[in-house]
């Protein structure tokens, strides 16, 4: 009975969460895709067991998975946020970057400048970011990520790892034991 | 749905609505699996642990994988496919106290990353990750000229560009490439001993995006524990009497019967239904009119890929035959001279065709016109039943381990005689001929492909259409 009870409060919640679901990767109000979007793992500093900043998706516990995502209009092929010189505009559009994992976490990206503490003069780069550090405890093997952009307009972009769509499986974060 | 979906929401929803759980769940997993060792070749003999698992709880061991397959549109090669699959290795059941220990053999297939997961009533509860590491055999150590050498690679990864294509090197010369895709993972190979007396060389190379990859020391791969990239053997060739392979004739495709199809209505078929070119064969009729005339006609390509004029199907007749008083009819033919592969045979009657069967062509090795030769001598190599479409229109050589380059038989109507110099020292030398792939037109989908093209598939039974043919001959002063 309760097993029942559960089940039929899973669907109901699974119901109200599309995120969940592999649809259409992209689709604006009237069906228009609006933004263009590419998005990378690199290994964090936290606990790094090899290069920073560098692109992988191979883990080890207590490591960190930092996605990186450009996330241009298409309309105008250009960065909304105009490379921090106008936030305002991401806020106006009520611009969300976020990414989901196979088990269930998600995780907003921040829109910011890189490198963040930049020396006056430096060159940086404006782009979505957000990091996860493994827990010690993960379960090691495969995890299936993917990043969805949303306005407040009702746009709708899913990205998938690159790879996807190419006759193979779309790349998984590998997670490791230390 | 995602089984994980599924357990994220039973999670979510056992927090909010207070429902009391016998087990806690971090992370959307219930419990903890733990896998040792975490990697390893096929066979590994592997520990499971299970704990903070529901009590006295009958759970399945699902084995993530994939299945892998060649993708063909004929004439098109559309390069692999790789989808994934999961298959219940082990059922165990949790103690009062949740947890569980048992132990498993990783099964001989595909190789990469494989999740094992835990489950309950379908139901994910939890997982661990196991490398499947690639490993390789060579057997024997020893042995005179044309020894067979069997190279034995299991754990190939058909997901991974860089886990997927290994090379062999012999004596630093290229002969071939190994896949493993028909073969689930495992791919064997047969090359003969060859040069002269003394040690040899034999190495398998990680494939990368192209050819052997030399500096495994500095691959982004080195960081995967335990993943090797190359593996290296010597052979100590002996004196003793040569091996040669049977002969030519011996290694022709058997032919393979036709049945007589079980429907009434006007049906054709041909006994043997494949064969090598030449291959005396009996096309039957069955469900005619009596007294008929029927025209037998043999469907043919024409052309090449190359030039303006491109290719175009068309046909000829095979005869013509009177239906018996029993709807029946029967003539004799041999399987004919032209493009190896799969040919539609057609029954005409009054200028309609009322009913078709498939003949398949294999390809077809001719005998070397002599046993021996001099140095510099031509050795013609004659093929017939080569191809046409993008999996079987080319053939690939190799001479003494060495790959030479490659023969198309699409423009000569899959007759192809290959000129080879005979080179090297007095002595038994082998020439052997492998399938391999011609092109696959949409690179935008297919970069870690291109490499594939016109090599020698060493692993030939992976090839859609397997074939190997192998020439030995003495070189004499």
């Amino acid at each position: 009975m309760r097993r029942n009870l559960i089940l039929l409060l899973c669907s109901g919640l699974l119901l109200a969460l599309p995120l969940f679901s592999t649809g259409p990767a992209s689709a604006g109000p009237q069906g228009r895709l609006v933004y263009w979007v590419m998005v990378d793992l690199v290994r964090g500093s936290v606990q790094a067991t090899a290069t920073v900043c560098a692109q992988t998706n191979v883990f080890k516990h207590g490591e960190e998975v930092v996605w990186r995502a450009r996330v241009l209009d298409v309309a105008s092929s250009e960065d909304p946020g105009d490379g921090g010189k106008n936030l305002v505009a991401i806020q106006e559009r009520g611009l969300k970057v976020t990414a989901y994992l196979e088990n269930g976490l998600s995780l907003p990206l921040r829109y910011g400048q890189h490198p963040g503490r930049a020396t006056p003069g430096d060159p940086v780069a404006w782009f979505w970011a957000t990091g996860w550090k493994i827990p010690d405890d993960f379960p090691t093997g495969t995890l299936k990520w993917w990043v969805v952009v949303t306005d407040k307009t009702g746009a709708f972009v899913r990205f998938d790892p690159i790879g996807a769509g190419a006759n193979l499986p779309a790349p998984s974060i590998i997670v490791e034991r230390r | 749905m995602r089984p994980l979906h599924w357990l994220l929401a039973l999670t979510l929803l056992a927090t909010a609505a207070g429902l009391p759980g016998p087990v806690a769940a971090t992370q959307g997993f219930v419990g903890a699996l733990d896998v040792t060792p975490d990697r390893g070749p096929v066979g590994t003999r592997v520990t499971l642990t299970g704990t903070g698992l529901p009590p006295n709880a009958s759970l399945d061991v699902v084995w993530q994988t994939v299945e892998a397959e060649w993708l063909q549109e004929p004439p098109l090669f559309k390069g692999i496919g790789v989808r994934e699959a999961r298959h219940r290795i082990a059922a165990v059941t949790t103690g009062p106290d949740g947890r569980f220990s048992t132990t498993l053999k990783i099964p001989e297939e595909y190789g990469g990353v494989h999740d094992i997961y835990l489950a309950q009533d379908g139901r994910v509860l939890t997982k661990a990750g196991f490398r499947t590491l690639p490993a390789v055999r060579m057997i024997p150590a020893s042995g005179p000229v044309g020894t067979p050498i069997r190279i034995k690679l299991t754990g190939f990864n058909p997901a991974h560009q860089l886990e997927t294509w290994y090379f062999i090197m012999y004596d630093n010369k290229l002969v071939g490439y190994m896949t493993a895709l028909r073969t689930n993972g495992t791919a064997r190979v047969t090359i003969p001993a060859t040069g002269e007396l003394g040690l040899h060389v034999v190495e398998v190379f990680n494939g990368g995006v192209g050819g052997p990859y030399r500096n495994p020391e500095t691959s982004p791969l080195r960081q995967v524990k335990g993943h090797e990239s190359v593996f290296r053997f010597t052979f100590m060739l002996t004196a003793g009497d040569a091996v040669v392979p049977p002969s030519i004739e011996a290694q022709l495709a058997k032919a393979v019967p036709g049945v007589e199809p079980p429907i009434a209505s006007p049906v054709i078929w041909s006994d043997p239904r494949s064969g090598p070119v030449g291959t005396p064969a009996v096309l039957r009729g069955k469900g005619f009119t009596a007294g008929d005339t029927v025209d037998l006609l043999f469907y043919n390509m024409k052309g090449n890929r190359l030039s303006s004029t491109g290719f175009a199907a068309y046909m000829e007749e095979l005869g013509t035959v009177t239906i018996g008083a029993d709807g029946r009819f029967e003539r004799r033919y041999q399987i004919p001279d032209h493009l190896g592969g799969d040919h539609r045979i057609a029954a005409r009657i009054r200028d309609e065709e009322v009913a078709a069967t498939t003949l398949t062509v294999d390809r077809t090795a001719l005998r070397l016109p002599a046993g021996e030769y001099h140095a510099g001598d031509e050795i013609l190599v004659h093929l017939k039943g080569v191809g046409w479409t993008e999996t079987d229109n080319i053939v690939s050589i190799v001479y003494d381990n060495s790959w030479i380059g490659y023969a198309c038989g699409f423009n000569s109507d899959g007759d192809v005689v290959i000129r080879v110099r005979a080179t090297g020292a007095p002595g038994w030398h082998y020439i052997d001929i492998y399938p391999t792939l011609y092109r696959y037109r949409n690179y935008s989908q297919t970069m870690e492909l291109p490499f594939l093209f016109r090599y020698p598939m060493l692993t030939w039974q992976d090839h859609p259409q397997p074939f190997v043919f192998r020439y030995a001959f003495r070189i004499v002063k």
